[in-house]
């Protein structure tokens, strides 16, 4: 088994049944893990931002830092690997409010919807999704049968 | 009866605010601490009057409008007709005045609602003194939420 990690800001896509996608400490960031099953290709993606407008320079080093610009990347790139649009399953984990309790600047609840609002537009459907809360979070990613384990301090659990 | 207080009813305004927005629209709301002025684009208003009697009347300027829109439909503005566009933002208003008695009373509580409407001009519901306003920002642009609540009898 080969394990993938991604950092902030990156994707990985693998259409190889024996490679896991990794990655660690998702706190406001969200993973947006998308799974075609029937060509068995897996990809996951950090993104840490909703909007790109902020910083454009980044989202042309790290396109995958933020919302609107690394979703389109990570699709593009399962279909190279083979994926077909119509079988993309979309989960999302992650999002959670640690930095402000009051919610003002709740990144976590920002990238979310910018996500949601992309896939939604872009006719990709979220199937499951594991988000909020005040928690930070590891998500690996089976290629070979699309399994997702989400783990925080000692816990894990399938999503 | 749960007693309502102003509070209470903010809170539960923001709340639903929040999630309507954000899970129909998937617009990001945060409430705003003082009053916003903004150009009034579109105006509903809608009717309740169980567990509680009251009036919501939803104010936008115009760019909220074509987000909303835009976004509930996944297409751009142009290629959709009036009554497409009217009639999601009358949906978006039912369900935000459900969520709003929802969270007031309890997730299960049975709510009776009127038909949801566009306004033409505040004259046609009258009484509007009697408002509380409750403004808000979607990503950037200002809109306002108003309430008038009464117990049921």
């Amino acid at each position: 088994m080969m394990r993938l990690d991604v950092g902030i800001g990156e994707w990985q896509v693998s259409n190889r049944p024996e490679d896991e996608l990794k990655t660690y400490a998702l706190g406001s960031c969200v993973a947006v893990l998308a799974y075609d099953p029937k060509n068995r290709v897996a990809g996951l993606i950090h993104v840490a931002l909703p909007d790109s407008k902020v910083n454009q320079d980044k989202a042309l080093k790290l396109p995958g830092y933020f919302a609107d610009t690394g979703l389109p990347v990570l699709f593009e790139e399962m279909q190279k690997k083979g994926a077909a649009k119509k079988n993309i399953k979309v989960k999302l984990t992650g999002g959670s409010s640690i930095m402000d309790q009051n919610r003002h600047f709740d990144i976590g609840r920002r990238n979310t919807i910018a996500i949601k609002r992309y896939l939604w537009k872009n006719g990709y459907g979220v199937v499951k999704e594991d988000t909020g809360g005040n928690s930070s979070r590891t998500v690996s990613f089976k290629v070979g049968d699309g399994t997702i384990l989400v783990s925080n301090a000692g816990k894990s659990w399938e999503i | 009866m749960v007693e309502i207080n102003e509070h209470k009813a903010r809170q539960a305004l923001i709340k639903a605010s929040k999630d309507t927005l954000g899970e129909m629209a998937f617009l990001d709301v945060m409430e705003l601490e003082e009053a916003a002025d903004f150009k009034v684009g579109q105006q509903l208003f809608i009717e309740f009057s169980h567990p509680i009697r009251g009036r919501m009347l939803l104010s936008f300027p115009l760019e909220i409008k074509q987000a909303i829109v835009e976004n509930i439909h996944a297409t751009d503005w142009e290629s959709l007709s009036f009554d497409e566009i009217d009639d999601c933002l009358l949906e978006l208003l039912n369900i935000l005045a459900g969520n709003f008695l929802r969270e007031l009373h309890e997730e299960s509580v049975k709510v009776q609602l009127s038909f949801p409407r566009v306004l033409f001009s505040l004259d046609e519901i009258g009484d509007i003194e009697n408002f509380y306003v409750y403004y808000f920002d979607a990503e950037g642009s200002p809109f306002s939420v108003s309430l008038s609540l009464k117990e049921e009898e």
